[in-house]
């Protein structure tokens, strides 16, 4: 919960003024101790829920006229349905458990001004039959101010996710540990979507600088004045994202042994390394501490006839229960280095979608998306637009212990 | 295109050609075209018609993708020691994925 919205928006203020029961949770504005009939024709204390829109931590303009509800359907004096808002059950959030929503415009106008009037006008609505009963009950019970939660990964509320209605979603990968093992190209664009994640920590490992050739496959623009002193990768990364969230940690060094404590206690890696020997001491330390991992590779060749740039992008997941097909698709030797054919060309929508490709794949395996395919290894190939995937094999120990409903330990 | 074609005798010729007639396939490697009269290919020969240059060894892993090939199983990826049926038409790309 943070403090906030509710200090520096008046409509906020304006309610709590007033003596409602307000919080700030989830994205969400929620109002405690609203009275209401049940269909047993008793008086109950309800929650009024809404979703919150705000722009630098202040409210705007609601989006929606729809609100929501905590407890059972509000009623008539008689225990008849208040269908005058009724709407349709509330979509299913992990941290707010909320039943109902309803569905009241504000006549003659396109929606609510404020969220003042929007949700005063629902508890008038919602309390008038209580009060027919009991003339005296109120939502304006001016409670002790509730106390602040804990705002992290943010620094301002994701009203993202709840305007979405992703809150339940969203709850699978609140709070994780995650590494970034390598911020180059692809690195620095997995790392640009997965702190937009409510992820816990981001543990970022690279010991080279930022380059004025970084700057090129980098998300974002890059100013003067960040290239200035040579800084490390990680420290950039780190101090742009500082801004919006807390949890990215930079580590300037090299993944090693050194690491094994701190690696145990991630909930995953990605790996966006740049050579098969250093990939192979990244795997090995992985595998060794028991890390569910994704690795990166892209491979680009030049058409020199052409002019024309073709090649694939490599995104593989290893597990506890896919290691060895995952290392048939890991390249953990010498690359071409002295070879004419190695010519290194990364392009950043290829670095992008590589990161795409990667987080969407950790993110279908933690049970956030769908999926029905479990592969092992996908393979885009640019010529055909195509993405070939490879399905994991379970061994058959893995198989035998009843694995392969879901890749990792935990996950939903 | 202006793809330049080249011809290879295979090595592991499966009798006639992979098509009905007996005729030659064309088929593509990293856009560029090749003829064959083998029913197969295997991995090691996609890498050596993509690197024609290059050793063959242990040394570097090689993403094999394919699509557009046989009926059963026309798409997917190769691993070293594999083959896949060649068909008139099929394309393969090949590159090591170790960039990032």
């Amino acid at each position: 919960m943070s403090p906030r919205p509710t200090s520096r928006s008046r409509d906020l203020k304006r309610l709590i003024d007033d003596g409602y029961d307000v919080e700030i949770r989830d994205g969400h504005l929620l109002i405690h101790g609203v009275p209401y009939v049940t269909s047993t024709m008793e008086v109950a204390l309800g929650t009024l829920v809404s979703t919150l829109d705000l722009a630098g931590d202040v409210t705007v303009t609601p989006g929606t006229h729809v609100a929501m509800w905590i407890g059972e359907h509000p009623c008539h004096a008689d225990g008849t349905v208040l269908h005058e808002i009724a709407h349709a059950p509330a979509p299913a959030s992990a941290s707010l458990q909320m039943q109902w929503s309803f569905s009241s415009k504000p006549v003659g106008s396109s929606g609510y001004a404020n969220y003042h009037e929007k949700m005063t006008t629902y508890i008038a609505m919602i309390s008038a039959p209580a009060l027919a009963v009991y003339p005296t009950v109120t939502a304006r019970t001016y409670p002790v101010q509730r106390p602040v939660g804990d705002p992290a990964p943010f620094l301002f509320e994701d009203t993202s996710s709840a305007r979405a209605g992703l809150g339940a979603v969203t709850d699978k990968i609140r709070g994780m540990k995650i590494a970034i093992v390598g911020l180059g190209g692809t690195g620095s664009w997995v790392l640009d979507l997965v702190a937009r994640c409510p992820v816990g920590e981001i543990h970022l490992f690279d010991d080279d600088r930022f380059l004025q050739h970084n700057t090129f496959r980098s998300p974002g623009p890059t100013s003067v004045e960040e290239l200035t002193g040579g800084p490390f990768k990680v420290d950039i990364y780190a101090k742009r994202w500082a801004v919006m969230r807390t949890g990215v940690i930079a580590h300037p060094e090299r993944l090693g042994p050194q690491h094994t404590k701190l690696l145990a206690q991630m909930d995953f890696v990605f790996v966006c390394v740049d050579t098969g020997a250093s990939r192979r001491g990244v795997v090995e330390l992985l595998e060794r501490v028991g890390c569910d991992f994704i690795d990166t590779g892209m491979g680009l060749l030049l058409d020199e006839d052409r002019a024309q740039v073709l090649g694939q992008v490599r995104t593989t997941l290893s597990t506890a229960t896919t290691r060895e097909q995952a290392r048939q698709h890991l390249p953990l030797t010498g690359s071409l280095a002295d070879d004419i054919y190695d010519q290194n060309i990364q392009t950043s929508e290829m670095n992008a979608l590589n990161a795409v490709e990667a987080v969407t794949r950790w993110k279908k395996a933690v049970g956030f998306y769908t999926d029905l395919e479990c592969e092992g290894s996908a393979t885009y190939v640019i010529d055909g637009n195509h993405i070939v995937n490879t399905p994991v094999r379970l061994t058959d120990a893995a198989a035998d212990a009843g694995e392969g409903e879901s890749l990792l330990d935990g996950a939903a | 295109m202006s793809a330049q074609t080249h011809n290879e005798s295979s090595k592991d010729d499966h009798g006639k050609g992979s098509d009905e007639t007996g005729r030659p396939v064309t088929f593509i490697v990293n856009a560029r075209e090749h003829t064959t009269s083998a029913k197969t290919m295997p991995f090691e020969q996609v890498v050596a018609l993509a690197f024609p240059d290059t050793p063959s060894g242990p040394n570097v892993l090689f993403t094999v993708s394919y699509r557009r090939g046989q009926g059963n199983k026309p798409e997917g990826s190769l691993l070293a020691g594999d083959s896949v049926k060649v068909k008139d038409g099929m394309v393969f790309v090949v590159s090591a994925t170790d960039k990032s």
